[in-house]
């Protein structure tokens, strides 16, 4: 029996030494503080902000950028874990008039009350992929839609639960070992803690065999399965993971703005976070920061342009419209992504 | 179990619609032996080739791999019990860089699963990497191997496609029409590939081929399909002498 030719072929290069990255650090970090000076209150703000939705566009992009699955229902996990951590939290420091009239109210901690919202929101994203995985293609994209429509009906009409329209008010700041979090400053050190516990695990499944084999699904699901995935399993648990980081996202911003109603977490909440991702990239690290940084500091500066309030909001929109078309266009995997979505 | 088949089919039957693809195909692999599915266009034999893998529900008949029953399964549990796929269309993962392609082919469901991935994270990629490069030279993958699996000429792609069946641990594999669209000296490569996988490895492997020649080479038994149903089967210098089946497959 004869072996086949064994004469290695190499025509990998030595591998490029990688950039030095702390220049940019030290950049980032320089400006950042200069920033801060000028108007801590307004720039811890932007990073509060700038958190939450980068706990959302990770999260999502293990699904959307890693597994293929576009989803439009990612507010509602967000928004099931603000009520999550809303509710467990009400009965520290709320008006009494709200919480009697309510099904369920707790008196959870603050870090308590954060992991229960991640593990609601967990359980429902697996629960609603699960049932959403029946379908393929652009039906999975419209079952995570009704989904979204479903949930935000029941957010806004369930007023046994959640108040409906009215909203719950007064939601406790959190209290670390009796220091209360009442600057933004020290809300954004406090979320700062949160995307440090969460982003590096969630970076290195992006990294390993699950998320190999998720990105195996999003490039041929014949073929994955064909090689012992079991891609249905692997779509649901990336979506409980994805659901529980954005439930955490929530929570920290039930708690920083400490009122909640469910308009913040309607389809139009849905498709910007999408569109973060979009216009960033998805398959790695670098492109959902790059959407975020950008879909956020995009109004910030055009607030600085000195456009009419009048007209100021349409202008944005017709704005972000060009970009997301011609960024189509132009770069279908986005600012810094690795793969294209769609 | 005493059999000396690694694979056995009976009775395979499925219809879609008004047309009966399978009607009630009876075939038997024998463990380590190369078997050629043969026979013109339309008769069937991708089709069953679904229906061992899973990827089609037969409507009725049975599947037994090992002595274990597997019909109807899901096609990732039957990978899963070692039953290797080549398609037609080849299959590699577009997107994914060379290395992946091979790395993802290493992996065992116990390094995919959810927690194992986050207490290890990328260790086991790089562990993989090594194989993986071993791999790929045993078959003579040419080109960038840290670029998508899209950008390699059609040829190195069925190579590519050979180095993730090598990289798993199969007891069976089903090529369909591997030498399909490829130069005369890959069919070469090919050949030594097959017979690796079913001499030094004792996998069984079971492929569907339109060139007589490559059949005559390399099968040591021959299936002939027509029509869906089994027209001729034995050792493979013995069917390609009967007349009957020269004629069915040279489309005389």
């Amino acid at each position: 029996m004869r072996s086949p030719p064994v004469e290695p072929r190499r025509t990998q290069r030595a591998e490029a030494p990688k950039p030095e990255t702390w220049p940019a650090w030290a950049t980032a970090i320089a400006v950042l503080a200069i920033l801060l000076a000028w108007s801590p209150t307004y720039v811890s703000h932007l990073l509060v902000v700038l958190g939450i939705y980068l706990l959302l566009a990770y999260s999502l992009n293990l699904v959307t950028g890693f597994g293929g699955l576009i989803v439009f229902c990612q507010a509602i996990f967000y928004g099931i874990g603000a009520y999550a951590y809303a509710l467990s939290r009400l009965r520290t420091g709320a008006p009494g008039a709200q919480v009697e009239e309510l099904l369920w109210t707790g008196n959870l901690g603050w870090v308590p009350g954060i992991l229960l919202a991640g593990g609601v929101s967990a359980l429902l994203a697996g629960g609603i992929g699960w049932i959403c995985l029946r379908f393929r293609g652009d039906y999975f994209i419209f079952a995570t839609l009704g989904f979204q429509m479903i949930v935000f009906v029941l957010l806004y009409n369930w007023l046994e639960l959640t108040r409906g329209p009215f909203g719950i008010y007064g939601i406790a700041r959190p209290s670390v070992l009796g220091w209360m979090a009442h600057e933004p400053w020290q809300y954004a050190l406090l979320t700062g803690l949160w995307l440090l516990a969460l982003l590096p695990p969630l970076f290195r499944l992006y990294r390993s065999p699950f998320g190999l084999s998720l990105a195996a699904m999003r490039e041929d699901e014949r073929a994955a399965k064909a090689m012992g995935i079991d891609t249905n399993a692997i779509a649901v648990r990336a979506l409980a993971v994805a659901g529980g980081v954005a439930g955490v996202a929530g929570a920290i911003y039930a708690g920083y703005v400490t009122y909640i109603d469910p308009t913040s977490f309607s389809l139009r909440e849905s498709i910007f976070i999408l569109t973060l991702l979009l216009l960033g990239g998805g398959g790695n690290v670098k492109g959902p920061l790059a959407g975020s940084a950008v879909m956020l500091a995009l109004p910030e500066l055009l607030r600085f342009v000195g456009l009419p309030d009048a007209v100021a909001a349409n202008v944005r929109e017709i704005f972000y419209g060009a970009l997301l078309a011609a960024l189509m266009y132009w770069r279908p995997q986005g600012l810094a992504g690795a793969t294209s979505i769609r | 179990m005493t059999s000396d088949h690694a694979l056995i089919v009976q009775g395979l039957r499925k219809r879609f619609g008004e047309v009966e693809v399978l009607g009630g195909v009876d075939a038997r692999l024998r463990r380590g032996k190369i078997t050629a599915f043969i026979g013109p266009n339309g008769a069937g034999k991708t089709t069953l080739f679904h229906a061992v893998t899973g990827e089609l529900k037969p409507d009725s008949g049975r599947v037994v791999l090992e002595g274990r029953e597997i019909t109807r399964r899901e096609p990732w549990e039957i990978a899963r019990l070692g039953v290797g796929r080549l398609f037609q269309e080849v299959r590699v993962f577009p997107g994914l860089s060379v290395w992946d392609n091979v790395i993802a082919a290493l992996q065992r469901p116990s390094d995919r699963r959810l927690g194992a991935s986050l207490l290890r994270g990328d260790h086991s990629l790089q562990a993989a990497k090594e194989e993986a490069s071993a791999l790929l030279d045993r078959v003579g993958v040419d080109g960038r191997r840290d670029g998508p699996a899209a950008e390699l000429s059609w040829g190195n792609q069925k190579l590519l496609a050979f180095a993730r069946l090598l990289a798993g641990e199969h007891r069976l594999v089903l090529l369909d029409e591997p030498t399909a669209g490829v130069a005369p000296a890959l069919g070469v490569r090919l050949k030594e590939l097959i017979r690796l996988l079913a001499g030094e490895r004792g996998v069984t492997v079971g492929l569907i081929e339109h060139d007589m020649k490559f059949v005559a080479d390399l099968a040591d038994a021959v299936v002939v399909l027509r029509d869906g149903k089994l027209f001729d089967h034995g050792p493979t210098t013995e069917v390609l002498s009967r007349p009957a089946t020269v004629e069915l497959c040279l489309g005389l």
